[in-house]
């Protein structure tokens, strides 16, 4: 009974590290995701407009732990930005992993 | 109408000229900057290769942009259009804003491997 209740404990441990571990999906990103991304972000020469005037930034090829970290502070409030606070809002951790693969993989 | 075609061509070169606001900055001042502040301590010796992950590559990044997110780092998460960062905040408050210019436009001037792409 014991041992049991050891294989049980430790079979919770292991659904919990696999819960806690959220892996990308670049297809998944590219089929219904990205939507909300190129309107700004694949637009050469796009420009953020409120409230100051600069081109949006470049993200293909930026590695996919800094956009997951950058969408991640955008969501919590680390970065003000209001179109990409509302975005980042509306995204879950999966979400912002297959995106960020997704760019991660551009070249 | 000669008189005229000139106004008109030096109306055209003034627009022009305003259309393009955004004031380059110096090269290579940016570069001393960057050196002197060991900003490839965490970006990379070339900007194109972070020493962790999480990092942004800067390398050929938009300049305007890189403008704004130093101007960013310096207002803090309390400014308008602030960032949080205890790292970059440290770095960005000892820049003017003459050296956020400059640093930007040394960095975008970089060859890089980001893209535009859909």
């Amino acid at each position: 009974m014991k041992k049991l209740f050891a294989i049980l404990a430790l079979a919770s441990l292991a659904h919990v590290a696999v819960a806690a571990e959220v892996v990308g999906n670049a297809k998944d990103a590219a089929d219904k995701k990205i939507a909300m991304c190129i309107g700004c972000h694949a637009i050469p020469g796009y420009k953020a407009t409120f409230p100051e005037v600069y081109q949006v930034p470049m993200i293909g090829g930026q590695s996919a732990k800094y956009i997951e970290s950058a969408l991640q502070a955008y969501r919590k409030g680390e970065r003000k930005h209001l179109s990409m606070r509302g975005i980042a809002s509306s995204l879950s951790d999966q979400d912002i992993a297959d995106l960020a693969a997704y760019y991660s993989q551009q070249k | 109408m000669k008189k005229m075609t000139s106004m008109v061509v030096a109306a055209m070169a003034l627009s022009v000229t305003s259309l393009t606001a955004f004031a380059s900055g110096n090269v290579e001042h940016g570069k001393a900057i960057v050196e002197k502040n060991n900003c490839a301590a965490c970006h990379g010796k070339d900007f194109n290769s972070p020493i962790d992950p999480s990092y942004p590559r800067l390398a050929g990044q938009h300049e305007d942009y890189l403008v704004q997110a130093l101007k960013g780092y310096q207002r803090g998460v309390d400014g308008p259009n602030g960032r949080g960062n205890a790292t970059m905040g440290a770095q960005a408050k000892v820049l003017s804003h003459e050296d956020i210019l400059d640093v930007a436009a040394y960095l975008h001037s970089l060859l890089g491997s980001l893209v535009l792409k859909k």
